[in-house]
C-alpha cells in the first residue's frame, strides 16, 4: 500500500467514525447527515444588558436571528456556546433560543443557564 | 510539456483514470462560475484557527483554491489541484462552523479523494466515497424517528416551504400516509444507493436511481443545495466514465449509440456544465437544466459498466 492510498484509507476511515460517534451525541457535525431534520428557531440575546438586533445577531453567531437549521438544534446551540465562550466572553451575553424541531411544540433553551445541557 | 498537456479537454493522465479527470474539472468548472470559494474565518471548528490572523487564512484558502483550479482545468497536475482547492474549502469548513455544508464538505471530499487516488486504485476511493455519502445519510435517518412517522416530509413541505402541490396530494390520502411513504421511500432509497454504488456492476442502476431521487428533490423543492447536485454528477461521470473512448457509431446505428458517444464527449460535458452553473439562467430554468444534464449522462451510466474499477 502506496503512502497516498493509506492517506486515502485513513481519510475515508475517519469519515466512518465520525457517522457512528455522531449517533451518541445530539449535534450533527460532518457526519452525512443532509437535511437531518428541520428546525425552525428564532435567537433573541442581549449583550451587557442591551437587546441586540437581528443584525447583532447574525454578526455574532453567523446565522440568521429567525430561520431554518437542517442538521440538528444542538449545533445552533453549540454556536451560540462557542462565541459565548469565546468572543463574547466580556460582554455579559444571555440568549434565548426559541425553536421547533420537526414541527414539535416549541421549547426554549437558554445561555447561560441551559449550557452543557 | 507540450502545449496539448494544457488542453482541458484532454484527459489522459499519467497517474490517473480519465474518468477522474473530468469528475475533478466539472466540479472545478462550477465552482469558478458559480463563484464559490472557501469560507472565511468565524467561530472555528478547530478552535486552533481562531488563533491565526483571519485575513491571512483567508487569503491562503483563496490562493490555494485559485491555484489549484488553474491546476486542475489546465495541466496534468490534477492531482495537486484538487489536493489544493480540495484541501481549502475542507480548511474553509474546518474554519466556519456556521458555514457548515453537507454539499461544501461533498465537494471538497470529491476534490480530495481525486488527491489521493492514482493508477492502481482507480476510481475506487471516489466509489466508497460516493457508498459513505449514502451510507451515511440512510444511517442517520435509519435511527431518526421522525424520518419514520411522517413528521420531518410534513414540517419540510408544509410548514418550511407551503408546498401547494404536495398539500393537494395529502388529501387524496389518508391522513399522515404520504410523508411517512416519502420517508420511508428516502430511508430505502439511500441505502440502496449506496448498495448499488458499492458494486461496480451495479453503478448504473444507481445513477438512474439516484437521477430519479435528486431529481425529484430538486424539482419538488427548485433547488440544487448550493453545489450539491453538480459535485453529484460530476461524481456519477466518474464512475461511469470509459477508460478509452468509444469508437463514433456509424450512422443508422441508433440514437442511444449517439447519445452514449456524445456523452464521452469531454467538450459537451464541460459546455453543459458551464451552461447550467452559469448566470445565465434562473433558479428553475437551471435547476431544469441540472435534471436533464443527468438525464443526458443516462446512455454513460447504461452502458456496459463492467470494467474493472
Amino acid at each position: 500500500m502506496t503512502p497516498r492510498t493509506l492517506v486515502a484509507v485513513i481519510f475515508l476511515a475517519g469519515q466512518v467514525v465520525l457517522v457512528v460517534a455522531s449517533q451518541f451525541g445530539a449535534a450533527r457535525w460532518f457526519n452525512w447527515a443532509p437535511h437531518s431534520s428541520q428546525v425552525q428557531y428564532t435567537i433573541v440575546a442581549s449583550a451587557d444588558g442591551r437587546p441586540l438586533d437581528a443584525g447583532e445577531v447574525s454578526r455574532r453567531f453567523g446565522l440568521a436571528a429567525t430561520g431554518w437549521e437542517a442538521h440538528a438544534v444542538r449545533n445552533v446551540q453549540d454556536i451560540i456556546v462557542q462565541y459565548a465562550r469565546t468572543h463574547g466572553r466580556d460582554e455579559r451575553l444571555t440568549v434565548e433560543l426559541h425553536y421547533s424541531v420537526n414541527g414539535r411544540p416549541g421549547q426554549v433553551w437558554t445561555w447561560p443557564a441551559d449550557a452543557g445541557r | 510539456m507540450t502545449w496539448t498537456a494544457l488542453n482541458p479537454l484532454r484527459l489522459a493522465h499519467p497517474e490517473l483514470p480519465p474518468a477522474l479527470v473530468i469528475a475533478a474539472r466539472i466540479v472545478t468548472l462550477a465552482l469558478i462560475l458559480r463563484g464559490d470559494s472557501p469560507f472565511r474565518v468565524h467561530l472555528p471548528v478547530v478552535g486552533l484557527l481562531d488563533a491565526v490572523d483571519p485575513a491571512g487564512l483567508d487569503l491562503a484558502t483563496r490562493g490555494a483554491a485559485g491555484i489549484g483550479y488553474v491546476l486542475v482545468l489546465f495541466s496534468p497536475l490534477v492531482r495537486l489541484g484538487a489536493g489544493l482547492s480540495g484541501s481549502a474549502y475542507l480548511l474553509g469548513l474546518l474554519a466556519c462552523r456556521p458555514c457548515h455544508s453537507v454539499a461544501h464538505t461533498f465537494v471538497a471530499c470529491l476534490l480530495l479523494v481525486v488527491a489521493l487516488s492514482s493508477g492502481a486504485t482507480g476510481t475506487r476511493v471516489l466509489r466508497a466515497q460516493v457508498v459513505l455519502l449514502y451510507a451515511g445519510a440512510a444511517f442517520n435517518k435509519t435511527f431518526d424517528v421522525d424520518w419514520w412517522n411522517g413528521r420531518y416530509f410534513e414540517t419540510l413541505l408544509i410548514a418550511r416551504h407551503d408546498h401547494t402541490l404536495y398539500a393537494a396530494a395529502t388529501t387524496w390520502l389518508p391522513e399522515g400516509w404520504l410523508s411517512i411513504a416519502m420517508g420511508l421511500l428516502t430511508i430505502v432509497t439511500q441505502w440502496l444507493l449506496a448498495a448499488c454504488f458499492l458494486r461496480p456492476r451495479w453503478t448504473g442502476a444507481g445513477v438512474v436511481l439516484a437521477i430519479a431521487f435528486h431529481g425529484g428533490m430538486v424539482l419538488l423543492l427548485n433547488a440544487t443545495f448550493g453545489p450539491f447536485v453538480i459535485a453529484l454528477i460530476a461524481a456519477y461521470v466518474g464512475l461511469t466514465w470509459p477508460d478509452a473512448p468509444p469508437a463514433r457509431p456509424a450512422s443508422g446505428s441508433g440514437w442511444a449509440a449517439a447519445a452514449a458517444w456524445m456523452a464521452t464527449r469531454p467538450a459537451m460535458v464541460l459546455l453543459a456544465t458551464m451552461l447550467i452553473t452559469s448566470e445565465a439562467f434562473g433558479g428553475l430554468v437551471r435547476n431544469v437544466s441540472l435534471v436533464t444534464l443527468s438525464l443526458a449522462l443516462l446512455p454513460l451510466a447504461l452502458r456496459d459498466s463492467r470494467r474493472i474499477t
